[in-house]
Order: structure tokens, then C-alpha cells, then sequence
């Protein structure tokens, strides 16, 4: 038989009606061009050009197809450019005060409303977190005055039952307590409706090891105090995670053979990526979510005696860190968790983390948002669970 | 001084068209069973071939189970370790899969195993009780002063045999074993279920009335059918009613269901598990009198295959009642868009209970539903033979994920800027396109029965994998995958012929293989059942180098199948039948 082969007929059953196809994606072009977000031009010339592949097919009704093809793709006035070319709806944003200096910008038409957001604080939490939630670190959007860097993924979870969203970003830097700017822009372009932060922290030596997972219900602002002659008397701001979020999370079993596999395939990417890792492929870390709060302060601490000072003033103060309470403090009244790892012990000059643990350890923190968002996360108010 | 012993695992796989990679979640629960009998540092020997060893169902029919002996008896040296711990798994197979045959010979290979130095400890995971079995008077025939066997059944018991092969007198019962096998179960049941109900995307009714027309005037976007997990559905059930204590020989199991005939299936099974007489009722509206009285002087379960308003299941309580009949307070739904309801029906009160949450994403019929606006129409779900795509199904996925830049394909040619994101729409819709599959390859000649068994080869990238798992979902994990390295399809991508001799030594290849290497009775290579898959073609070299591949390796691929066609439009492809879920016309090509 010669001829083109484009021409033979399909065996084993008819194709598609192509007027019944051409409705479809007149419809589809119809819809997408009204909504207010950045079209994909790839994506829209791969349904024209499917469009005008099947619309010569059509014998009847072509001229009203091709005129609501043509109307869809009329530009649009109120569509503007925001940032790098990307386009979004006309952005503006009202802040509201918040006592203690902070202030929480109340978003208007973010660029997109994310539905989880994960913020880090040092390089290795960042790459991290982009490693396990296999984000291309070359690929990210850029907004702000700042230029700060928004990486976006999604993921599939279980239980809403759909794609979850997700921003990744450094939006804070290291030891920084204030970080209003930083969430105004994540609010501003992302408006995430629960949101995260993850990396390290250091640990009680009595009370923590190296690699756990500790999930605060409250994170204590340690600095402020009464200063006497005879002692520093503190005064603690206290902030508390969303009960209904951690209470979600506590229905989270770490012993799925998926969350395991999980654990041991990136202990070994990091063993063969690294000179040196503390943690072993056989580690499997502890993930504590009760009983616990951080205590949280701009003080860079390696004194044994501070730790221990920490622990009986703050009572089940077993981590340290200095970010999370800006944080918490700006999130107030938001769905917010902070999850960090233990990386070092805060008891010496000699204990600080090595970046490759500061890798490994945000790591395993961002193995276990993964897995709970994929399979526990909910939407919806759940009931705390009655063991941890 | 710690002992520090080397874990062999040999997974023994029946039923499969070849071999296929061990999971790393298996590695990591031999490590712990190994450490559990046998303390010490247990670690998977590293580098050592990770494949399963394979039985298909016409080599256990024509009494070829001995061929997995060589293969279970193969032990390398142990190296950097003090011990070598083998273990045969046969746990991951249905155990109606595991005959006495392949029992026998597991047997026969291990005593043989084990009575040869260095020293070995095996540990055979069983997923039956084997009381009966004529595996032990097979192992007391060999002497085991060398090492150890320890034979681990379903129920927890641990027999380890005495040196001389004999079993002892008094066995144990393990619950840590249990509960390492629980852990690392691949799937509950209800996640068994799940990965075997197809939600099928289309047109469709919602909320019919019993004579067939539209009651609310709603559409859905999702049916929901559970024809492929029936055993999963009846095992379900059983519990169930088990635990809500609905069982028993006094009461009939009766359903109702327009559109689903696997129910009866499932009721059938479970009528006759519990002790149950099963019924249906052809109709609410035109009730037929003998199936009704048939009824009387029974307590009635009533089980529906879907609950959507509640307005049939509401029909069908007051029908019995006004007829006399005695309605359990409660009823089954195999689907329901909430886990349980109350429904007052006539004074009563009523439980509804379904097994499976869904949402079949209603929308009122007219301009309000997409599909109404696009002018489709509707589909039955049970008269739709169409195996493609449709355009507005096509592109609403399409729209669902952000495209993203194009990350894998041959390497000399320029990628698109832009392509679907096909690890989320596997993810999201992995079990429709599954069955599409299917469908699609049951046009060309494919039979359904065929696809149990079949080998599909297609390129070692993420979005593969996702649809694999749905793949072999649907089949109770059956059907194998072979995963070729992109590097390697790049480098040969250029050449028109493939040396066999020049392809790299690995575990693809041996899948590959281990399948050209299957004889029929009389010699003859045996028909393989090959299909080589991807996600996405355009210039159809992919296709091509993996087709010349298989072929350099003596396997004649049955067809070529991608989900969506962004190139000329083909039919075949180096002679071998080539189809897409969806052709994409590119500039200048026309569709159909």
C-alpha cells in the first residue's frame, strides 16, 4: 500500500467527533484567557494549533467556532505587568499593625495563593528543602523590591485529595528577629494559607539528639528581662504554633516504609555527596511533637550553663534557636508550624554543625513535611489525636 | 566482637513476564529481619544483582517451577562479612500463587544451598501455613551443619530446623515478625482497593432516577468503577459487616445498582463468606414482585453501590418498608461522598456507611457545567468504547498542572519550552489512563488477559515510574516494568542498527533477556508480551531506539503506546503498531 500514512484510517475503533473536539477546545481557550493569571504560551499555542489541526475536519458550524477562537484571544485591559514579565493582577497591600513592632501585611490579589509555604533561614536549609521537594534550584520567580526568590512545586496529597502548592523561600536571614519585610512579600505575592519553617536548632544534651525532629507547640522569645543588681529576672514573650495545624500533625505516623525509604535513599545521596556526614544511612530520626517548646533569641549560644538556664526558666525549652519566634510572632492568628532538626548541642565552641550535618538535618525536617503533607495533611480542623 | 552478616535477598515473583528490580523498602525489611533473628550489623550485600526471580503463569502450568532452583541456588562470596543471611521471600505473591510445586522446589534448591559451604543462613518468608506441606520432608533430606534454615508462615511462627533437617518439636511465634510485615506491608487493603478503582473523567449523569432519566438535572465529572477490584471490594465488605455484627444465615444480603455490575459480584462473595443469602432488586420504580418476595420473613442489609443525594437509597428503604420487609438500620455504600449518614426514612433511622469516599464533582446540568457549555455530550459509562482521549478531557488535565520546561527526550534534538507536567497528571489521573492503556492496546489485538502478564519498556524517567505504579496497580502488581537509561537511548539514538554486544551490562538488560531467553515445549522462543510505552512522542526517535534495542536483544515488541502524540501522526513504528491516547496535531499536521 503506498501513500502517506497519516491518511490510513485508525483500526479498532472511530476517532473523535472533530466538531464535538473543536467545541471542546473553543471552550477551553474561551475560559483559560478569562482567568486573571499568566498564560503558558507554549501551552496556549499547542491548543491552537490543536484547534486549527481538527477544525478543518469540521463541516458545519466553523466560522462560529473560529470567531469565539478569535474573540478569546483579544487582549485584555486589566491585566498589568508586575514583575519580570510575568503578569498577574494589579498588586496592592495594606498593612495592619501588630503590637511588638511587627506588622502583618493584609494581601490583595497575590500573584497566587499558595496553599503551603516553606521558609528557611541558612543557604544549607534552603538547599535542602529545594533537594527534597525536587526543585530545580536554577528555577525560581523573583518579586519585590528585594528581588528575594520564590521557588514553586506542588505536590500530591492525600487527604484534601489534589495538588498542594507550595513556595519555598529564604525569607529569612539567619538570627534575624525581624523579618517583617521578608513575610510582607511572601504575604504580598503568595498569600500561603499554612505555612512552615524549617532548618536547625540546637538541642539540650540531656534531652535531645543529634538528627530529632522537634515540632514546638509554643516558641519563646528569651530576651527580653528585668535587669537587677542581684540577676537578669526574664520576661518571655511566648507565641503559639496553630493547635489545629499541629494537631493535624500529630496524627502523623513516622513508620511508614515509604517515609523510611525516603530517609535512608537521601542519608545515602548525602554520604555520596559529601566528605563527611555525622548521620549514618541506618538513622532514623525521632520526631517529637509534644511537650516541647524553643526558646528563641537573637544569641548565638555554646554555653552548657545557658542551655541549662534556658531549660529551668523556660520549662520544656529543649531547643534553641533564633529565628522561629519572628516568625510565630508574625504569623500570629495565621496556620503556622515551625519544624526544626537538632544539629548541634549549643553546649561548646566545638559543637557547632558542619554544613553538611546543617544539609542533612534540614533535610530530614523536609522528608517529614513531605511525607505528612502527602499523606496526613488536612484542610479541615481535625481533633487531636490521643497519642503521640 | 559484633557480628556483621551480609543479607542476600532472592524475592521470587509468580506470575510476572520477567524480572524486576527489589524495592528499596524490601531491602530495608530484610535488613531488619536479619537483625531480628540474628542480631549483629545486617546490611544488603552492595552491587549484588537486585532482581527478582520470576515465574510466569504458563512456565508454573507446564510445570517449569523448577527453573527458579538455579537462580535461588546462586550465592556469591561473602566479602567483609563474618555471615551471609539469604533470604527467599515469597511473601510478596498472593498466596493462592504459591503451588507445592513452587514450594518444592524452593526446597530442593536451598537444602542444596545450604548443605554447600561457606556457611549460610536462610530465612524462607512464606506468605501461607504450610503444616501439610511436602517442602519439609524436601528440606529433612539435607543436613545443615553449615548454617541454618528458618521458615517464617503468615500467622508469625518461626520454625528453625534442627541441624539434621528435621523440624523441632515445639515451634515459636514471632510478633515482632508480624510487625515488621505489617509495617512494611505495601499496601492496606483499603489502599489496595483504592489503586484498583478506576475514575473514569468524562460526561456523565448524575443523580439518576431509577427509570434512567436525569433526576436533579446534574452532571458529574467522575464515575467511579470498582470492576477491577471486586476481591478487594468483597474483603472490604466482609469486615464490615463482620464488625458491625450484620452477618449471619437469617439475613439477606440485597443490592441495588443501575450501573454497576460488579455488585452482585461482590455480594454474591460475600453472601457466601458470611453465611449470607444474596438478592437484588432490578428496580425501585417497576419493583419485580418475585424478587420481592423473596425477601419476606428476612432481615434485609441493603447494599448500594454509590450514594450521591441519598434520594435512591431513600426510595429503596421506603419500597421494602411499605412492602413489609424488615431493613437493617444499616445500609453499605461501596462509594459515598461522606464516610456515614443518618437518613429518617418513614420513622426510621437509618446508617449509611460507605467503604470508599469519593467525589464525583457534580455541577447542574446546563451553562453551570463545562461540558454542558461546550456542547459534549453525555457519556454512559457502561456503553463508552472509546480507548483515546477526548479533547475536552485532554486539555481540561491539561490545564489542571503548570506545563514546565521539557526535561527529558533525545539529547540531540532542542526540547519544547513548555510540556506537560506528566508526573502530577499521573499521579492525579494514573488510573484512568491505566485502564486507557488497556483499552488502547486491546485495539490492536492486546487481549485484556494478556495484560496481567505484560513487560512494559519504556524510558527510566520520573513520569514512568508514577504511571508503572498504577500500572501494575490495577494488574495486583503483576505486570513488570523495564526502565531503560535516557544515556543509554541517547548514545544509540543516531544509529539505525543496535549491536547487541554494545549494550551496557545491567539490570534492564537482563530483564530484557531473562524474557528473549523463554522457550515454548518445543524449543521455540515463547511470544513475548512486550509494550514499549512513553509519555510523550514527538520526533518518534525514543520509540524507535527502543524498539531497535529490544529487537537487538531478540524481543518483538507487541506495540508502541504514548499517552499524548506531539508528532506525525503514526501508525507504526519500524513496523511494530504504534498508538497515542491523544494526537496533538503539530503546525501543519491535521487531525483526525
Amino acid at each position: 500500500m503506498t501513500g502517506p500514512v497519516e491518511h490510513q484510517p485508525f483500526s479498532g475503533y472511530d476517532p473523535e467527533d472533530p466538531l464535538a473536539a473543536c467545541r471542546a477546545l473553543a471552550h477551553h481557550l474561551t475560559t483559560q484567557m478569562a482567568l486573571p493569571r499568566d498564560q503558558d504560551p507554549e501551552r496556549l499555542i499547542a491548543l491552537i494549533t490543536d484547534y486549527a489541526g481538527r477544525a478543518q475536519f469540521v463541516a458545519t458550524d466553523r466560522p462560529a467556532l473560529d470567531r469565539k477562537v478569535i474573540d478569546a484571544l483579544a487582549p485584555r485591559q486589566d491585566l498589568v505587568s508586575v514583575t519580570n514579565g510575568a503578569v498577574g493582577t494589579t498588586e496592592s497591600a495594606e498593612a495592619v499593625s501588630q503590637p511588638g513592632g511587627l506588622s502583618r501585611v493584609e494581601p490583595k490579589n497575590p500573584i497566587m495563593r499558595a496553599d503551603i509555604s516553606i521558609s528557611t533561614a541558612l543557604p544549607e536549609e534552603l538547599d535542602a528543602v529545594l533537594h527534597v521537594f525536587g526543585v530545580d534550584p536554577g528555577q525560581y520567580h523573583q518579586h519585590g523590591r528585594r528581588q528575594r526568590r520564590y521557588y514553586q512545586t506542588s505536590i500530591s496529597a492525600l487527604r484534601p485529595k489534589r495538588e498542594l502548592s507550595v513556595i519555598i523561600t529564604d525569607a529569612y536571614r539567619s538570627g534575624g528577629i525581624d523579618a517583617t519585610q521578608e513575610m510582607a512579600d511572601l504575604d504580598r505575592y503568595y498569600d500561603p494559607m499554612t505555612r512552615f519553617f524549617i532548618g536547625i536548632a540546637a538541642g539540650h544534651p540531656d534531652h535531645l539528639n543529634i538528627g530529632d525532629i522537634v515540632v514546638p507547640d509554643w516558641v519563646y522569645y528569651y530576651e527580653p528581662g528585668r535587669v537587677t543588681d542581684q540577676a537578669i529576672q526574664g520576661r518571655y514573650r511566648p507565641t503559639e504554633a496553630s493547635r489545629d495545624l499541629i494537631g493535624n500533625m500529630r496524627y502523623y505516623r513516622p513508620n511508614r516504609p515509604e517515609y523510611r525509604a525516603s530517609v535512608l535513599r537521601f542519608l545515602q545521596y548525602v554520604a555520596a555527596n559529601q566528605e563527611f556526614s555525622e548521620l549514618p544511612t541506618s538513622f532514623v530520626p525521632r520526631i517529637i511533637m509534644r511537650n516541647l517548646v524553643i526558646a528563641s533569641g537573637e544569641k548565638t549560644i555554646r554555653s552548657r550553663a545557658f542551655m541549662d538556664e534556658l531549660y529551668d526558666y523556660h520549662n520544656d525549652a529543649k531547643a534553641v534557636d533564633q529565628e522561629s519566634y519572628a516568625f510565630g510572632y508574625y504569623n500570629n492568628g495565621q496556620r503556622w508550624a515551625v519544624i526544626r532538626t537538632i544539629s548541634d548541642h549549643g553546649d561548646s565552641e566545638e559543637s557547632s554543625a558542619s554544613d553538611t550535618l546543617k544539609f542533612a538535618a534540614s533535610g530530614l525536617g523536609a522528608l517529614f513535611l513531605r511525607d505528612f503533607l502527602e499523606n496526613v495533611y488536612s484542610l479541615r480542623e481535625v481533633p487531636p489525636a490521643t497519642d503521640g | 566482637m559484633t557480628s556483621s552478616y551480609c543479607v542476600i535477598p532472592k524475592v521470587i515473583t509468580l506470575g510476572q513476564g520477567t524480572a524486576e528490580p527489589i524495592p528499596l523498602t524490601r531491602l530495608v525489611l530484610y535488613e531488619q529481619i536479619a537483625r531480628e533473628f540474628f542480631g549483629g550489623n545486617c546490611g544488603v550485600r552492595a552491587g549484588a544483582a537486585m532482581l527478582t526471580i520470576y515465574l510466569s503463569v504458563e512456565q508454573i502450568v507446564r510445570g517449569k517451577a523448577g527453573l527458579i532452583r538455579e537462580p535461588i541456588r546462586k550465592v556469591p562470596e561473602p566479602a567483609d562479612c563474618s555471615g551471609t543471611i539469604v533470604i527467599v521471600d515469597l511473601t510478596v505473591n498472593e498466596p493462592s500463587r504459591v503451588s507445592e510445586d513452587v514450594l518444592v522446589h524452593v526446597s530442593e534448591a536451598i537444602g542444596e544451598m545450604v548443605s554447600q559451604p561457606p556457611e549460610k543462613h536462610v530465612i524462607i518468608m512464606l506468605p501461607i501455613q504450610v503444616d501439610g506441606s511436602e517442602m519439609w520432608s524436601r528440606l529433612e533430606r539435607w543436613s545443615f551443619d553449615q548454617g541454618s534454615v528458618t521458615v517464617l508462615t503468615d500467622d508469625g511462627t518461626v520454625v528453625r530446623l534442627n541441624p539434621d533437617g528435621s523440624r523441632p518439636d515445639v515451634a515459636q511465634r514471632s510478633a515482632q515478625y508480624l510487625g515488621l510485615m505489617s509495617e512494611y506491608a505495601e499496601n492496606s487493603l483499603p489502599d489496595r482497593f483504592a489503586a484498583k478503582v478506576v475514575r473514569h473523567v468524562g460526561h456523565y449523569h448524575f443523580g439518576s432516577s431509577d427509570n434512567g432519566e436525569p433526576a436533579k438535572s446534574q452532571c458529574s465529572r467522575f464515575f467511579f468503577d470498582a470492576s477491577f477490584a471486586v476481591v478487594e471490594a468483597t474483603e472490604l465488605l466482609c469486615q464490615r459487616l463482620d464488625l458491625l455484627n450484620l452477618a449471619g444465615e437469617n439475613r439477606t444480603l440485597l443490592t441495588y445498582s443501575r450501573l454497576s455490575p460488579w455488585l452482585e459480584k461482590v455480594a454474591a462473595a460475600a453472601a457466601i463468606q458470611l453465611g449470607m443469602t444474596p438478592a437484588k432488586l432490578s428496580s425501585i420504580d417497576s419493583p419485580n414482585p418475585s424478587e420481592l418476595a423473596g425477601l419476606t420473613g428476612r432481615r434485609v442489609v441493603v447494599l448500594v453501590d454509590v450514594v450521591n443525594t441519598y434520594g435512591t437509597v431513600t426510595n429503596l428503604i421506603r419500597l421494602l418498608r411499605d412492602r413489609g420487609i424488615s431493613v437493617e438500620e444499616t445500609i453499605i455504600s461501596v462509594f459515598g461522598i461522606q464516610t456515614t449518614r443518618t437518613l429518617r426514612v418513614n420513622g426510621g433511622r437509618y446508617q449509611v456507611f460507605c467503604l470508599h469516599e469519593v467525589d464525583r464533582e457534580p455541577s447542574p446540568q446546563g451553562p453551570g457545567c463545562g461540558r454542558c457549555a461546550a456542547e459534549q455530550e453525555h457519556v454512559h459509562p457502561l456503553l463508552d468504547r472509546y480507548p483515546g482521549i477526548r479533547a475536552y478531557d485532554f486539555w481540561e488535565i491539561m490545564f489542571d498542572f503548570d506545563w514546565e520546561p521539557e526535561r527529558y527526550g533525545p539529547a540531540d534534538l532542542p526540547k519544547f519550552a513548555s510540556a506537560p507536567n506528566f508526573v502530577r497528571i499521573f499521579r492525579e489521573y494514573g488510573d484512568w489512563l491505566a485502564y486507557k492503556i488497556d483499552k488502547m492496546l486491546a485495539t490492536i489485538g492486546v487481549p485484556a488477559s494478556a495484560s496481567d502478564e505484560i513487560v512494559y519498556v519504556c524510558p527510566d524517567e520520573a513520569a514512568m515510574h508514577e504511571l508503572m505504579k498504577r500500572l501494575k496497580a490495577r494488574r495486583g502488581g503483576r505486570p513488570v516494568a523495564v526502565h531503560i537509561p535516557r544515556p543509554v537511548l541517547d548514545d544509540l539514538a543516531s544509529s539505525d542498527t543496535v549491536d547487541r554486544e554494545a549494550l551496557p551490562q545491567s539490570d534492564w538488560r537482563r530483564q530484557i533477556e531473562l524474557l528473549a531467553d523463554r522457550l515454548t515445549d518445543d524449543g521455540a522462543p515463547a511470544e513475548s508480551g512486550v509494550v514499549v510505552l512513553d509519555e510523550f512522542s514527538a520526533s518518534g526517535q525514543t520509540a524507535r531506539t527502543m524498539v531497535r534495542i529490544l529487537r537487538a536483544l531478540g524481543i518483538s515488541p507487541l506495540a508502541y503506546l504514548s499517552i499524548a502524540n506531539r508528532g506525525a501522526l503514526m501508525r507504526s513504528i519500524l513496523g511494530v503498531p504504534a498508538r497515542s491516547l491523544y494526537d496533538l496535531p503539530s503546525q501543519g499536521r491535521p487531525v483526525p
